[in-house]
């Protein structure tokens, strides 16, 4: 390695440096509290590394029906949103329709609204459709809150898969539903990737649906968990706070690796062409 | 005449066999089905109803929860009036300026270009935690960042005085750009990613042969790349823009739009109109504004797009 | 194939007949269903255990009751607010005396009287509490906890500064004294905190602004005209006193400005010894208990209070030398219910002498029963404390006016308003909420 490349590349590293310290700087507050015996909310090596907050944290709170919740939920929505996205996704691109543009571009502005916008007639809806206190509800509200941005993410992936592959099945005797089958779906893989993983997310991070929504404890997401660190006035459990930040931070990490190959692609198709 | 009415039934045949096939294409629309239903629920009815309450005075609770009335444009020549309305406005243009276009999108398009040409490890950990941070949940980026920017203890604080330097009161002083800072870190991560899946898609062949005619780096980015991922620039504007004007928890959390409003955006500014005040009419007749505030950005934007895809073709 | 229809349509009989039969069983049962909204952690334990305990006590009646628990640990009040704007209140929820009159504008509530007036366990309420639950000559709620706020004091830190112990002062001047001796003989401390800023939300209008202007002798809204009074010289005076501790240094703005998760150093600064002097609510004293969540071990020898004393003697309202402020909540029953005797029956179990004991002390804060057990400090209390103690006003526009309170300490503490000014601005905002025929401004010499 000669002075030259140092000398042409050294801007780049200075640059990765302080990308890395401001990014992950915060969260490395987030793992060393969790495993310091005497957490607080000031930045600090560990004199003592204990797994104790871990430990208590299954032994002492409901965090398995709390994790369970938000899987339910995660899963729930992950797995609503990639079904009917992908099922609208073949005619939004393959079939001209009046008035289809309006209807894409009205999908993501209706998502422009700030919740506290919305919440209200949201929560009226759940009401009269007796979705309230139901995991079936919160799924159905959350899924619907990501198909706007799924549906453009796959629709674009659609048009992006060549007419001419599904044509040439049709000669091979496909009908339009099979050649949809077997040609379009398999190639939809990473469509279906970044769609889930935005879903998973989007669900598994949120906060006022769930708590709009499902009300009783017993249906609490995590989320919801970690306001136990917070006792009568204001006192703050850190190590509970942080271990259950860390194990609720997890599967979407977890999630976010298995979909990684895919999303390039995926992102790719959804974006280039619009 | 025979073969007129062989014409004619072939017109015929011909006419229906196209009817048919319309037919066939038209009823794949019912795939759609299931997803629109849903989304009329809880999107499409929601900011409907939205827009039409914004020109009542219903309230939350009280007398005029049930029996609101029609008060026309009542709502908005008071919004207009309204100072902090437009104090938070301008906020929710500052945050949305300073934090999407100047951090997210500058930081997420260099990280993007530059990853692409480093090795694995930089790629690993640089991007990696640039991931991490998008990835983790909304309330654990609130934590984090309390106890980061804490006047005490927080880390920020800590640095600085390490290097000699007062404590800053984070929250105080510099309350909106504390919030853009932190609506950098969390977001960042979702251009890059945007980028670099853009940048894979130009094929290599431009810049191989870009080389044999002596270009050098940054002839072939401006040349080559820029042209060919406009398109990403766009949409990435797009929804970086609607995103983070809608941005509500983490400000919420950290300033509660203060010290004094100075960190009010628009969307903490709706919720304290609706909830606090209980004005319903009222703070729906403030989204209905950052609607079309959006939707005239979006147009511009997509006036963008036309005109260059007319150029492409 | 004819088989297989066959065979479907019986178990489809089958299960339609038993289907029946359990819902018919399950009829016969009479089951009752209640549905009961409060606020969840910490309380949540604590109210979860007395309410099991009243479904045991109606199964023994041969009663069987299926109680829905609504307890959001966030946002309670726009929860409770969503509910009823969407026509599914809960039967009996939980609610603080402050948001009564609206609750009662809004048509949600249901008053009590005839059933209270029948009730033989409501004369064990004293006056003040049957008051706090009152609005429009109706009453809405059975109180089950109160609070009140007193000066809490780090002794070590006082002796350290040189302040005579006990320090019991009697008026602002011997407050500032101290502070100001704990400012230059013990410099890493914050010598005292009155709550400020709109972070703290209610908490710095009662815990503060009100712990002050009561000391004045202040009235926030005159109930003879119904107008609420906007400038005065004790709205002056508890501005003034906002200005001094901020201005002379003897309070540090940081700690009211933190993000929400982090607010209460003022409470975690009086345990650490971080903060000399501070006025807060007395559930903090229980917490401060060798095994309470800031348990501070050698608390009764570091740590003390005295009732927060007026500007000066006789300076109070009602002429008093002394002031406590008091908040509470009760449990009422929204005005949609359809199981109405069981929804009494709940509240009144609630309110037992028993269950107001269980919640104080697994919860904090003061019986509201004269006949409910309680613990030293609070008998102290209500020997000390109590007779001085006057509440918020009761009316609709509270809320908004309290918030303007909030922002106007806020500027204070910023240092970007004097107190006049701020009070200039708070009567302008004021004016601006209620109406200038609602408002009126006390001359200040």
């Amino acid at each position: 390695m000669s002075s030259s490349w140092w000398a042409r590349h050294s801007s780049t590293f200075v640059f990765f440096a302080i990308i890395l310290f401001l990014f992950f700087g915060p969260i490395s507050w987030l793992l060393l509290a969790s495993i310091n015996a005497e957490p607080g909310s000031a930045w600090q090596v560990p004199q003592q590394i204990t797994l104790n907050h871990y430990i208590e944290l299954f032994q002492e709170s409901e965090i398995v029906l709390w994790l369970r919740n938000s899987f339910i939920l995660g899963i729930g929505t992950m797995a609503v949103t990639i079904v009917l996205s992908t099922l609208a996704a073949y005619p939004l691109s393959r079939v001209p329709f009046r008035g289809k543009s309006v209807l894409m571009y009205t999908l993501l502005l209706a998502r422009v609204l700030p919740i506290t916008a919305v919440i209200i007639p949201i929560f009226s809806i759940s009401v009269r459709f007796g979705l309230v206190n139901r995991f079936e509800g919160a799924i159905l509200i959350l899924s619907a809150m990501q198909l706007p941005i799924s549906l453009w993410i796959m629709k674009g992936f659609v048009d992006s898969i060549p007419i001419e592959l599904e044509e040439s099945a049709w000669l091979d005797g496909c009908n339009r539903m099979q050649g949809l089958i077997r040609v379009v779906f398999p190639l939809m893989a990473p469509g279906v990737a970044v769609t889930g993983l935005f879903a998973f997310l989007a669900a598994w991070g949120d906060f006022l649906i769930p708590l709009v929504i499902l009300r009783s404890p017993t249906n609490f997401p995590i989320a919801m968990g970690l306001y136990r660190a917070f006792g009568n006035q204001g006192s703050v459990d850190f190590g509970f706070l942080t271990a259950l930040a860390v194990i609720y931070s997890l599967p979407s990490i977890f999630l976010y690796l298995v979909a990684r190959q895919w999303l390039v692609k995926g992102m790719t198709a959804g974006s280039v062409k619009m | 005449m025979a073969a007129i009415r062989v014409d004619a039934q072939a017109i015929h045949v011909l006419n229906w066999t196209i009817t048919r096939r319309r037919w066939n294409e038209l009823s794949l629309l019912v795939f759609m089905l299931p997803a629109m239903l849903l989304v009329l629920a809880f999107v499409i009815i929601p900011a409907a109803w939205a827009i039409y309450i914004s020109f009542t005075n219903q309230a939350l609770i009280g007398p005029n929860a049930q029996n609101f009335s029609f008060v026309g444009l009542e709502n908005y020549t008071r919004l207009f009036a309204d100072d902090e309305f437009w104090n938070s406005l301008t906020i929710s243009f500052i945050f949305v300026f300073g934090s999407a276009f100047l951090g997210q999108f500058l930081i997420g398009f260099a990280l993007a270009v530059l990853l692409k040409s480093s090795g694995l490890l930089s790629r690993g950990i640089v991007g990696g935690s640039v991931l991490l941070a998008w990835v983790i949940p909304e309330i654990v980026a609130v934590y984090i960042w309390a106890s980061v920017l804490n006047f005490q203890s927080g880390s920020a604080n800590q640095i600085l005085l390490l290097l000699g330097l007062e404590r800053q009161r984070w929250l105080i002083d510099t309350p909106l750009l504390s919030i853009i800072l932190v609506n950098i870190w969390r977001g960042t991560a979702f251009t890059m990613l945007l980028f670099s899946a853009a940048l894979e898609a130009v094929p290599k062949v431009l810049y191989d042969a870009a080389a044999v005619d002596g270009a050098n780096a940054w002839q072939k980015f401006t040349r080559i790349t820029l042209p060919l991922i406009r398109y990403t620039i766009l949409l990435d504007f797009i929804l970086i823009t609607m995103g983070t004007f809608s941005v509500f928890g983490i400000v919420f959390a950290m300033t509660g739009g203060g010290p004094l409003g100075r960190s009010e955006v628009i969307g903490v500014y709706i919720y304290r109109v609706a909830f606090e005040y209980r004005e319903i009419g009222f703070g729906s007749a403030a989204s209905v504004v950052m609607l079309v505030i959006n939707l005239a950005l979006a147009l511009v934007y997509l006036r963008f797009i036309r005109v260059e895809w007319s150029e492409a073709r | 194939m004819v088989r297989y229809t066959r065979l479907l349509k019986l178990v489809f009989c089958f299960t339609m007949i038993t289907l029946a039969l359990g819902l018919g069983v399950v009829a016969a049962q009479d089951t009752q269903t209640l549905t009961v909204s409060f606020p969840g952690d910490p309380r949540s334990e604590t109210v979860n255990a007395l309410i099991d305990a009243f479904v045991e006590m109606k199964a023994e009646a041969g009663v069987t009751v299926e109680v829905v628990i609504n307890e959001p640990t966030e946002g309670y009040t726009d929860q409770l607010l969503l509910d009823f704007s969407a026509g599914v209140g809960p039967d009996v929820f939980s609610v603080s005396a402050d948001f009564l009159p609206d609750l009662v504008g809004s048509e949600v509530i249901r008053p009590l009287d005839e059933l209270l007036g029948a009730w033989a366990g409501w004369a064990n309420f004293p006056q003040g509490m049957q008051e706090m639950s009152a609005y429009n000559d109706a009453t809405y709620a059975v109180m089950y906890n109160t609070d009140t706020r007193v000066l809490f004091y780090r002794a070590d830190v006082l002796e350290q500064a040189g302040v005579e112990l006990p320090f019991e002062p009697t008026s602002w001047e011997e407050i500032f004294a101290a502070a100001e001796m704990i400012r230059q003989n013990v410099p890493d401390v914050i010598p005292m905190e009155v709550q400020a800023g709109t972070i703290w939300g209610e908490g710095t209008t009662i815990d503060g602004f009100f712990m002050l202007f009561r000391g004045a002798g202040g009235t926030l809204f005159d109930t003879s005209d119904n107008t609420w009074i906007v400038e005065s010289p004790a709205m002056l005076d508890a501005f003034s006193f906002y200005e001094r501790m901020f201005g002379d240094d003897l309070s540090a703005a940081e700690p009211f400005m933190e993000p929400e998760p982090w607010v209460f150093f003022l409470q975690e600064g009086l345990a650490n010894g971080d903060v000399g002097m501070a006025v807060v609510v007395n559930v903090v004293w229980g917490l401060y208990a060798p095994d309470g969540a800031w348990g501070i071990e050698n608390r009764d020898e570091v740590l003390s209070w005295a009732p927060m004393p007026a500007r000066e003697p006789g300076a109070g309202i009602n002429n008093w030398d002394f002031v406590g402020m008091g908040g509470g909540w009760g449990w009422a029953m929204s005005s949609t219910t359809d199981n109405e005797d069981l929804a009494w029956e709940f509240i009144q179990f609630m309110s037992s002498p028993d269950s107001i004991a269980t919640y104080a002390e697994g919860v904090g804060g003061i019986p509201t029963r004269v006949d409910a057990p309680t613990d030293a400090f609070n008998e102290t209390l209500a020997a000390e404390v109590l007779p001085f103690q006057s509440f918020r006003p009761a009316h609709p526009d509270y809320p908004r006016v309290s918030e303007q309170i909030q922002i106007a300490t806020e500027r204070i503490m910023l240092g970007e308003a004097t107190a006049a000014e701020a009070m200039t601005l708070f009567a302008e905002a004021v004016e601006a909420i209620v109406g200038a025929e609602n408002v009126k401004r006390l001359p200040i010499e």
